[in-house]
């Protein structure tokens, strides 16, 4: 008896980059990495 | 070179769930045809509801007229009709808009390069054609302002290649809610007194609004995705209604106006301005030149371009603004930035990485980055043209 095959599962998605990656990203390049205040934040979403 | 090359990254939203259109036939008393060809649905003969939005625009068209120096033209103002609302409750039409408005913000960024580069193009394009010969003094100027007065900006078509400003993320959102029956509409936002630039037209800003009726009740559900809100907002009369703004531990507050002409919305003031609050006011008519008067102005000259990846919640997850004014690029990832200034090396922070945080291929981005830095200068000298005068 032959076995049944089995499906190949599909490839996995590429992740969603971790911010956490990008910003070790910037530090180990010796860039200034600084915290983003409220004002600049707030600032992306005033249409 | 041409901006259509440029590739959706993101999948495009789900269209909305069909029991929304089903609903809003089903429940109408009205005898007219289903609603899902525009026209748009037609009143109920039994709704007794004041109507909304029948202000008149005099007050608007008079304040733009005051100023001298626009380069862009009188606002269309269409009122909303009485009959124009879906009849539900504010809740259950705002449980039926939510996947898709949440849907729209997580996957289409806020995207304002599109049209500096648009625009820079088309400026180089105007220059390159006028040749290389001597130009008597301010010819080269008044050559710029022409250019700019036959820029077309088309928020619509940016928002299909994966991101747009306000424009083109709501133009998108009503006209798929109206190919299912949904009365949906552009209404525009005038930004606080004393915060535009001589340039910018007395609208900064465009949601949609979706009128419905409830009983006696009239009401709106706001859907503000431009301004990366991903709820829909039930607004009934007199009844504040305070939204998160993401992470940021803000929140604004929204208003309908007890004579439904108006939303007020209340936002914190930035620190640097010195606290406090502001209030915007979003005019419950619709807006029908959107593009030429808000895209071309403030998302195509607007000293400060913008690129940013939202969630569904509206906290913005990686962010690029390039400052003209200050002459910096300042990257965020999460709660940490970057900054450079135009000249700097983008590479170590333009990393893959950074780019697929913001949905965008790594070489496309720090090309238009430089781009961007390069154009600089012209975009600078058109700004100071316009408010000069030129116009």
């Amino acid at each position: 008896m032959t076995k049944p095959k089995t499906p190949t599962p599909p490839e996995p998605l590429e992740p969603e980059p971790a911010v956490d990656e990008v910003v070790q990203g910037w530090r180990d390049a010796g860039l200034k990495v600084e915290d983003v205040d409220d004002d600049e934040q707030a600032a992306l979403s005033r249409g | 070179m041409k901006i259509d090359s440029r590739p959706a990254t993101k999948p495009s939203p789900q269209p909305l769930v069909p029991q929304l259109a089903q609903e809003t036939v089903t429940s109408s008393t009205s005898q007219e045809p289903p609603a899902q060809d525009l026209p748009l649905p037609k009143a109920s003969a039994s709704t007794q509801a004041a109507p909304l939005g029948l202000a008149s625009t005099r007050g608007v068209e008079a304040r733009t007229l005051a100023v001298a120096d626009r380069c862009w033209p009188l606002p269309q103002l269409s009122p909303l009709l009485a009959g124009m609302a879906v009849q539900s409750s504010g809740a259950a039409l705002a449980g039926r808009l939510r996947s898709t408005t949440r849907g729209d913000v997580e996957n289409q960024r806020y995207d304002t390069f599109v049209f500096v580069l648009e625009l820079a193009r088309h400026l180089q394009a105007h220059v390159q054609s006028a040749g290389a010969a001597p130009v008597a003094p301010g010819a080269a100027t008044q050559r710029l302002v022409a250019a700019f007065r036959s820029f077309a900006p088309d928020a619509l078509r940016a928002w299909h290649q994966g991101g747009s400003n306000c424009v083109g993320h709501c133009l998108d959102l009503v006209a798929r809610l109206r190919s299912q029956g949904v009365p949906a509409f552009l209404v525009p936002v005038e930004h606080p007194p004393g915060t535009r630039r001589s340039i910018e037209p007395p609208f900064g800003h465009v949601a949609a609004v979706v009128p419905f009726v409830d009983g006696g009740q009239r009401g709106l559900v706001l859907c503000d995705t431009g301004a990366n809100i991903g709820e829909p907002v039930v607004l009934l009369p007199s009844q504040p209604v305070t939204v998160p703004l993401g992470n940021t531990g803000r929140s604004w507050t929204y208003t309908l106006a007890a004579d439904g002409q108006t939303v007020s919305c209340a936002r914190p003031k930035p620190l640097s301005a010195g606290g406090g609050t502001e209030t915007t006011t979003l005019h419950v008519q619709e807006l029908l030149n959107a593009d030429v008067l808000l895209t071309r102005t403030y998302a195509s000259l607007n000293p400060r371009a913008t690129l940013c990846a939202r969630t569904a919640d509206g906290t913005v997850t990686a962010s690029v603004v390039v400052d003209f004014e200050r002459q910096r690029l300042r990257f965020s990832a999460g709660q940490h930035k970057v900054q450079l200034r135009f000249g700097d090396d983008v590479e170590a922070v333009v990393t893959p990485a950074f780019a697929r945080l913001l949905g965008r291929d790594v070489f496309e981005l720090r090309s238009e980055l430089k781009e961007l830095v390069a154009a600089s200068s012209t975009l600078n000298n058109l700004r100071l043209a316009l408010e000069g005068g030129a116009a």
